[in-house]
């Protein structure tokens, strides 16, 4: 049974009960979000610390590793007892190197020559516990797409003190924490660029639920940084990051910064003493969050009763009241508990404006054999985040958790079963829940269940279902396995009622971003109207079935800038109708735009348009007018004097020489 | 039904041809949307992309069917389905050993039968020695005593004393390109490796990432040597020889070299101890026993 048939089945009571609802329900999307996943992460840490790529084909991206012998090439510190601390795929692993082997078996006597054979492809990574090796190839995002993953928020990561702290020789790029947002940015949207036929990057909802309309996969890039706009203005470097495509930003990272107090997590303060004692050097506030008890004792930070005494700085109120302004998604996640009441009361005071925890664990659920942190949402949080109709992402961690009432049998430590109890915990809390998988994280996942000593009954039971698959033997350990747990989830007992709730995560987070966007106080200048539009044509060209057979009007604002060939990309009018033909964008209240860009296909360029405006009464031309001959560029910018209008229509009079009758348009965008 | 498949096929010969000469243009764009079909390597179905040049995980490793009798030893036939391709199993697997009290016996590696054997040097009393997964090659390390064999489906590296006594020991190898075992000794951790045609130690510092290097042996190719193997003692480095079968000793300390025993299968003698012959020059009768 491939993952499609599997997401099929879980998601189908939902679509049984779309089916029968009203026609706005029968427009949700159905399929589920990962708010927090590191797309981008080999371009982070100095570009050195992650092996293997998300571009390239399976032989080659994900290739088997050299485990760091003779010299360091990736997951290396500067010291190597750092290195081992961190995780088991790092520093010298030679013992966990595999990735795919390339190699073919030799024989002597028809016996294979020991050290020649593969071994299992994915022998050692991807796997739960790599946090060095990538777990985003493309192709395992293809599969998860394909199994019910419909958005990712793509969390563009950066660490200036794990970044210094890699083996300079494995870095390729400096340890700045901005200039790697924007570099991973501009990876992002080559990736989307380079698969444009399933994937696109979203700015806004109207455009992930176009792009999701088109059966691709919705991205929305995400800022996660420790010192985050660390001087200057602030608001001008927040408008920048949103002229790169960034939705939705952090307010901190894993440390105190200039906008607030952050959750420490002990693990990474261990390691941060430990690099500091061996240096000498201060390199990193991570360790010098104070933490005190309610009497005002330091203390340890446990999250409970030791805490982070720093909330947000008055900057840091103004970044997220500024966040709010432009609509943004406001990501909640690490804040300390001050912080996140104050930012809750912000938006308490803002008619409770959604707050995202994008990854986040639920601290009733977690076993306090676990260390706990502040970053676990207490009872109190949950209801501050339901209160304003937010959103969390349940993190895929291996930790251990508490029963939470007899559907799943709560054996079998850190796996599927776990992540069920906490699932069914926070929706019975009436949160929001998708995904919060972190995956490329620097973090574990999810545990694998057929372990013959670990979990014996959940052991057999495999065995007598027929074997187990790449999770049950791995965990979660990459991207693609996603649809997997999803059908793991049902197979330990979870009640459709929750995996439903997740096959509607989806449609919550939009309707979550809808509403902030609603909710911005300011207009936002830079934002492409005709995202926001409906497109019509005077005629359109179809070769058949299906949507990429059919060169439909609504390619031409469907947020996919690409100049592919192809139905999937492009409007072209019907074979035969007699030029010129137009393609139109109708807004149903007034838009006032300066700016159109228009984009054509590559090798079929547009050769001769006029580009038109409704006054109310007829079709007039901008000043100066848009009235194009000869073209041969796939991509033009038209700059005029401001219009007010509900109506744009590009005139297509001439296609290309090859194909004079033929007028293709792939996107359109108003600014 | 032959008629009318050749109707067709002429029908469509015509349509394409009008089309490529003199028709209008096309109706249909000149462009064809291909459906990747995600196929993952690993996934035990072979189909889609992979095949057996690309996915051998899949599809197998050879891309002939394999036929017992052409001469060649392809993966799907063994020495023990098929002699004639691949020979004999026992050949070319053995040692003699000269053990306490003049008796003698000449051990191989039975890699079908998943055992290490031994015999008389006239063949008779054929038994086993030791019951073990998959062994391939066989030799004997005269300073210990000891026999050492590689496991095949494995891929380690054991030894055990050739007299009976004690039990099998499984010590730190490594066959993979660019051999390296890694052995963690308190502040320090040693990688001993090959690589630029050379076996190497490097010895870091755990706390402060200071690395040395020495070169321990010089190897007269890259592909010289597969596999090495660590003494439980870390004194010494077994290293293998081209099909991955133990061949000689490195000392550690004084990074000299010795050989190990073992009957290179051109009935000549591979190694020698200082006092006596250790392996026979001519294909014993026992091997016909074997069989």
């Amino acid at each position: 049974m491939n993952a499609r048939w599997i997401f099929l089945l879980i998601a189908l009571p939902f679509l049984l009960c779309i089916t029968s609802g009203t026609a706005a329900e029968a427009q949700a999307v159905v399929g589920y979000v990962d708010l927090h996943s590191h797309l981008m992460a080999e371009h982070s840490f100095g570009g050195g610390w992650f092996w293997g790529t998300v571009e390239g084909p399976i032989d080659w991206a994900v290739r088997r590793c050299d485990g760091n012998f003779p010299g360091p090439t990736h997951a290396a510190t500067r010291f190597p007892v750092v290195s081992e601390f961190l995780g088991a795929d790092t520093g010298w692993h030679l013992g966990k190197r595999r990735g795919y082997d390339n190699r073919r078996c030799k024989h002597f006597l028809g016996i294979p020559i020991p050290g020649t054979c593969p071994r299992p492809h994915f022998e050692d990574w991807p796997k739960w516990d790599a946090i060095a090796h990538q777990q985003m190839w493309q192709g395992w995002l293809q599969q998860a797409h394909q199994g019910g993953l419909q958005i990712m928020v793509v969390s563009l990561a950066e660490s200036n003190f794990l970044c210094i702290n890699t083996a300079g020789a494995t870095r390729r790029y400096d340890c700045d924490e901005m200039a790697s947002i924007q570099r991973q940015a501009a990876f992002a949207r080559d990736f989307a660029a380079h698969n444009s036929s399933w994937v696109g990057i979203a700015t806004s909802p109207a455009q992930a639920r176009a792009l999701i309309r088109q059966g691709k996969l919705a991205l929305v890039l995400a800022v996660e940084v420790t010192k985050l706009f660390p001087s200057g203005d602030f608001i001008a470097q927040l408008d920048q990051l949103r002229s790169l495509g960034v939705r939705s930003v952090q307010v901190v990272h894993h440390a105190d910064n200039r906008f607030g107090g952050a959750a420490p997590i002990q693990k990474l303060m261990t390691a941060a003493k430990l690099l500091e004692a061996i240096t000498g050097l201060n390199m990193t506030a991570i360790d010098d969050i104070q933490c005190r008890n309610g009497g005002g004792s330091v203390g340890p930070c446990d999250g409970q009763d030791y805490l982070n005494v720093q909330g947000l700085t008055p900057e840091g109120d103004a970044l997220v009241r500024a966040m709010m302004d432009r609509g943004m998604l406001v990501d909640v996640s690490h804040l300390s508990r001050k912080s996140f009441v104050e930012a809750y009361n912000i938006a308490h005071q803002r008619g409770d404006y959604p707050l995202l925890y994008s990854h986040t664990h639920m601290w009733d659920t977690i076993s306090s054999s676990e260390k706990k942190n502040e970053k676990y949402l207490r009872d109190e949080e949950i209801q501050m985040i339901t209160g304003t109709g937010g959103m969390i992402g349940l993190r895929t961690g291996p930790e251990s958790t508490v029963p939470w009432g007899s559907s799943v049998a709560n054996r079998c430590p850190g796996t599927a079963r776990s992540f069920a109890q906490s699932l069914m915990y926070a929706v019975d809390r009436g949160l929001n829940v998708g995904f919060g998988a972190d995956l490329n994280g620097f973090i574990e996942q999810l545990k694998p269940r057929f372990l013959l000593f670990d979990c014996p009954q959940d052991f057999g039971d495999i065995v007598a279902m027929g074997g187990p698959n790449d999770l049950h033997k791995k965990g979660l350990a990459h991207v693609g396995l996603l649809p997997a747990l999803m059908n793991d989830l049902s197979a330990v007992g979870v009640p459709a009622y929750y995996l439903d709730h997740l096959n509607r995560s989806a449609e919550s987070f939009l309707r979550m971003w809808e509403r902030s966007v609603s909710m911005a106080t300011i207009p936002v200048s830079g934002s492409n109207l005709a995202l926001l539009a409906t497109a019509s044509a005077s005629s359109t060209y179809c070769s058949g079935t299906g949507p990429e057979h059919c060169y439909s009007a609504s390619r031409v604002n469907d947020g996919d800038a690409s100049t592919a060939l192809g139905g999937l990309h492009s409007w072209a009018n019907d074979y035969g109708a007699p030029l010129p033909q137009w393609v139109e964008l109708s807004w149903s209240s007034p838009i006032t735009t300066s700016a159109i860009d228009l984009y054509t296909t590559s090798g079929y360029e547009l050769r001769d348009y006029d580009i038109q405006y409704w006054t109310g009464s007829g079709w007039a031309y901008t000043v100066p007018a848009i009235v194009v001959t000869g073209n041969t560029s796939t991509g033009r910018t038209h700059s005029f004097n401001p219009i007010t209008t509900t109506r744009i229509r590009v005139l297509a009079r001439l296609g290309p020489a090859v194909q004079a009758g033929y007028v293709r348009i792939n996107e359109i965008e108003v600014y | 039904m032959l008629r009318k498949f050749s109707l067709l096929a002429v029908s469509v010969f015509l349509w394409r041809a009008h089309s490529a000469v003199a028709g209008p243009p096309p109706k249909v764009p000149p462009e064809t949307i291909k459906s990747t079909e995600l196929n993952i390597c690993g996934d035990g179905v072979c189909s889609g992309f992979d095949e057996c040049s690309t996915c051998p995980e899949d599809c197998g490793f050879s891309c002939q069917p394999a036929f017992c009798g052409d001469g060649i030893c392809q993966s799907e036939e063994s020495c023990s389905s098929c002699a004639a391709d691949c020979g004999n199993c026992s050949e070319n697997r053995s040692v003699i050993v000269y053990g306490p009290g003049g008796v003698t016996k000449r051990y191989w590696a039975d890699y079908a039968g998943n055992a290490i054997l031994r015999s008389n040097l006239d063949g008779s009393q054929v038994e086993v020695a030791r019951y073990v997964s998959g062994p391939y090659g066989i030799s004997y390390d005269p300073a210990t005593g000891d026999l050492i064999w590689t496991s095949s489906t494995d891929e380690v590296v054991q030894a055990a004393p050739a007299d009976g006594s004690g039990s099998v020991i499984t010590l730190e190898s490594a066959f993979e390109d660019n051999s390296a075992i890694v052995v963690k000794e308190g502040d320090y951790q040693f990688a001993y490796g090959i690589t630029d045609s050379q076996i190497l130690r490097i010895t870091q510092n755990r706390n402060t990432g200071d690395e040395q290097r020495e070169v321990l042996l010089q190897l007269s190719s890259p592909d010289a040597v597969v596999g090495l193997a660590l003494t439980a003692d870390h004194t010494t480095l077994y290293v293998g020889d081209t099909v991955g079968r133990m061949s000689q000793k490195l000392s550690l300390a004084s990074h000299s070299v010795e050989p190990l025993v073992f009957d290179d299968g051109n009935q000549t003698l591979a190694a020698a101890s200082p006092a006596r012959p250790l392996s026979t020059c001519r294909t014993p009768a026992f091997l016909e026993v074997a069989r």
